[in-house]
């Protein structure tokens, strides 16, 4: 069939209103040819005009395999996906209307428009809402799209902010599990160091008794030497695990950085061997903090003793002391800190390593080679001295790691450089209150020994019964925890008639230190079990000098 | 009100005054650190006390901070989505003016419970136009000065403006819309022969 007019078929009569309602439609005859186009079409597919053929513009996608005027018609009823055969992605959705032309020819109608899932498609078809007339709720369509893409951003959001809760909570429970963790080895920690230290005192206080009647070609003297030196590891590690669960006694006083250094550089060097060189250097406006002087040794120690076995092929550690350049945390000051950097350029750690390193019983090294104490009794001891820790370290890159302590303006508290004075008694009288038969009984015999007169009692009950008989004492050796008084209340008691008595509280347990924080009246000391018979007889002389014995009255 | 609004409140206030001051403003009107849902109804005092909170953080009259977040509307709007249905209601913009009402039944089928405001071309001048504007919420006409200078900018338009309050009748704004086109920029959208 041809269109001798114009090469396109004749207009039917329904064309404007189609046009109007459908922009979108399109019509075609028995031979497939176009007879009408809509507007829409027409401005977004110039090639798709009046007399051209349909399936060389149109493809049908759906239903599948629908092809010709009849098997078209036959579907009238169905959805139809097309496609432009020059665009593809411009697909038309609808169904097509059997109808018949002006003429009497059989037409087949097409009714339908765009096939959009987004609004953005919009315009990159080259169309607007305006195509789409009132009566089409395509436009409708894709603005409840959006408002459904709109709503699932918020799911987004939503999601993200419960699953950051759901990761912080699950953070703070993991942290809460720690610190109970920390706590529960803490506390059983500290009360067996406690106890072992009793009896540690003891075996090393008799050795050291029975070396001092020994002659120097005694057989025993090695031996006994050998025990002594046992017991002395033995209170490095009750020391450790008080350390790592916070309960070693400190004392806090205002210390100068450049002496406690200098100390430490010659106490670890011996240690380092000759393939690992120690550096130091302090600044010299950062050369005061408050701290316990052996517990900054103790953590040092470990600290430069850690790096060494970080570089087994040697290397340098370098101990730095500066002012901070950030404060150890947001809530704190940076000034009110000093900065004591410990760095070496050994093997480094990875993520998961620097993640557990303070934790007790936590060890990269062999077994039989460390029990994991060091680094969890130096975050212990730390936290003590209220300052904080930090480390940086990569694999094959180094460690360092970062001491913040606090700050101190002011000078060593004074005594602190009170010689050991002769130690040896003249036969004052010394009042003895231990509730550990086996410390009492050593303490007893060191004093006896000395020349001290010894009175001694189990309990502060005791004690003050032995007073109100009459005895008088020139001094007074208390346990600090004691069934019945504590140590402090005995010494308030006996001092109630108005003299001081010069005392010493021996203790093991942390509760007890504050006793050395400030909390000391200045003829009273604090020492920590265990300590050396000798060094607690240093302390007496020093106390009996400063208070000469007077009469005590009774109480 | 839906929460697309309140979502629209604290973007302009993170915007221009930063995070804090939405913390503030938030807290101020007694509202939960919770994001806005889109399409959640919220009463509308929450969005009340919002502009209020707003006012009293930021010491400036709510009729300011309503001004600005009609300004800001016509920004957020293409932001979160909806910039081919601002294209389509208009070129120009009494065109804009003259589809507003059909924007929101169109915008109707995706939120079913909006009570969107009306608005009417009552005259047009060939440089400027007379729109009512009726609403069932009080105190919101200097939300559509706002609204107005926001799409003077987005046509490339200075606006001159002008309100009175009609009571006679159904009670209304009229605004008295004058315009110029902006000197230095590209071809200006405000003839009503577009």
């Amino acid at each position: 069939m041809t269109y001798p007019d114009c090469g396109a078929p004749p207009r039917d009569s329904n064309e404007p209103l189609v046009r109007r309602l459908f922009p979108f439609f399109f019509a075609f005859d028995r031979d497939l040819r176009l007879t009408a186009v809509g507007p829409r079409l027409e401005a977004v597919a110039p090639e798709f005009v009046r007399g051209a053929s349909m399936p060389e513009h149109i493809a049908i996608d759906r239903p599948t395999g629908v092809r010709g005027f009849d098997a078209i018609r036959e579907n009238d009823g169905t959805v139809f996906m097309l496609s432009m055969v020059a665009r593809p992605q411009f697909r038309l959705r609808g169904q097509f209307v059997a109808v018949k032309g002006d003429d009497g020819g059989d037409r087949l109608l097409f009714v339908g428009g765009p096939w959009l899932t987004r609004i953005s498609e919009l315009s990159e078809l080259g169309l607007t809402m305006k195509d789409f007339p009132p009566h089409d709720a395509r436009g409708d369509f894709l603005i409840l799209l959006q408002t459904q893409e709109l709503s699932l951003a918020d799911v987004r959001e939503l999601t993200r902010r419960l699953r950051a809760q759901m990761e912080s909570r699950k953070r703070l429970e993991e942290e809460l599990r720690q610190i109970q963790k920390m706590e529960l080895v803490g506390r059983f920690a500290g009360g067996m160091a406690h106890n072992f230290n009793n009896i540690l005192m003891a075996i090393h206080g008799y050795a050291a008794l029975a070396l001092s009647r020994m002659s120097p070609s005694d057989p025993q003297r090695n031996s006994i030497e050998q025990i002594r030196l046992a017991t002395d590891h033995a209170a490095v590690l009750t020391r450790s695990l008080l350390a790592m669960s916070r309960q070693q006694p400190v004392r806090i006083e205002a210390l100068d950085l450049r002496r406690e250094i200098g100390d430490l550089e010659r106490l670890a060097k011996p240690l380092l061997g000759e393939r690992i060189v120690l550096t130091c250097a302090v600044e010299a406006d950062a050369t005061r903090a408050s701290a316990d002087s052996a517990a900054l040794k103790q953590i040092l120690m470990n600290l430069v003793l850690n790096a060494r076995d970080a570089m087994l092929a040697g290397g340098t550690v370098s101990i730095e002391v500066r002012l901070p350049t950030v404060a150890p945390s947001d809530s704190l000051r940076r000034e009110d800190f000093v900065e004591i950097r410990v760095i070496d350029n050994g093997i480094g750690m990875d993520d998961e390593t620097k993640a557990r390193i303070f934790e007790p019983f936590f060890t990269t090294k062999e077994v039989g080679k460390g029990v994991g104490l060091g680094l969890s009794s130096v975050y212990g001891l730390i936290e003590q001295l209220g300052g904080h820790i930090a480390v940086d370290s990569a694999p094959r890159a180094g460690t360092t790691f970062r001491v913040y302590l606090p700050r101190s303006e002011g000078a060593s508290l004074p005594g602190a450089d009170t010689p050991v004075l002769a130690q040896g008694g003249r036969g004052e009288r010394v009042l003895l209150v231990e509730d550990e038969p086996l410390v009492r009984k050593l303490l007893e015999r060191v004093l006896t020994q000395a020349g001290y007169q010894v009175g001694s009692s189990l309990g502060s009950d005791a004690a003050l019964q032995l007073a109100k008989r009459g005895r008088a004492f020139d001094l007074l050796v208390t346990d600090v925890v004691m069934p019945g008084l504590s140590g402090p209340e005995l010494a308030v008691e006996l001092e109630r008639g108005g003299r001081c008595i010069p005392t010493i509280f021996i203790s093991g347990h942390n509760e007890d230190a504050q006793l050395s924080r400030g909390k000391l009246a200045p003829h009273q000391r604090f020492m920590a079990k265990p300590f050396p018979p000798m060094e607690l007889l240093g302390i007496i002389r020093e106390l009996l000098t400063k208070y000469p014995p007077r009469d005590m009255p009774a109480v | 009100m839906y929460g697309l609004i309140n979502k629209a409140v604290e973007g302009l206030v993170r915007s221009r005054f930063g995070d804090d001051a939405w913390a503030r403003i938030r807290t101020r009107a007694g509202l939960p650190d919770e994001p806005f849902i889109s399409m959640e109804q919220y009463p509308d005092q929450s969005t009340y006390d919002l502009v209020a909170a707003a006012s009293a953080e930021l010491g400036a009259p709510a009729e300011a901070i309503l001004e600005e977040f009609g300004r800001y509307w016509t920004v957020y709007t293409a932001e979160v989505g909806y910039g081919e249905l601002m294209r389509s209601a208009g070129s120009t913009l009494p065109e804009f003016l003259r589809n507003l009402d059909q924007l929101h039944t169109r915008v109707q089928l995706s939120f079913p419970h909006l009570s969107p405001p009306s608005f009417a071309v009552k005259t047009e001048h060939a440089d400027g136009l007379d729109l009512q504007y009726y609403s069932s919420r009080p105190g919101l006409a200097p939300l559509v000065v706002g609204l107005l200078r926001g799409l003077g900018e987005r046509f490339n338009l200075d606006l001159e403006l002008k309100s009175e309050r009609v009571e006679a009748g159904r009670a209304h704004d009229l605004f008295h819309i004058r315009w110029t086109a902006r000197a230095n920029q590209g071809s200006a959208r405000g003839s009503s022969t577009a």
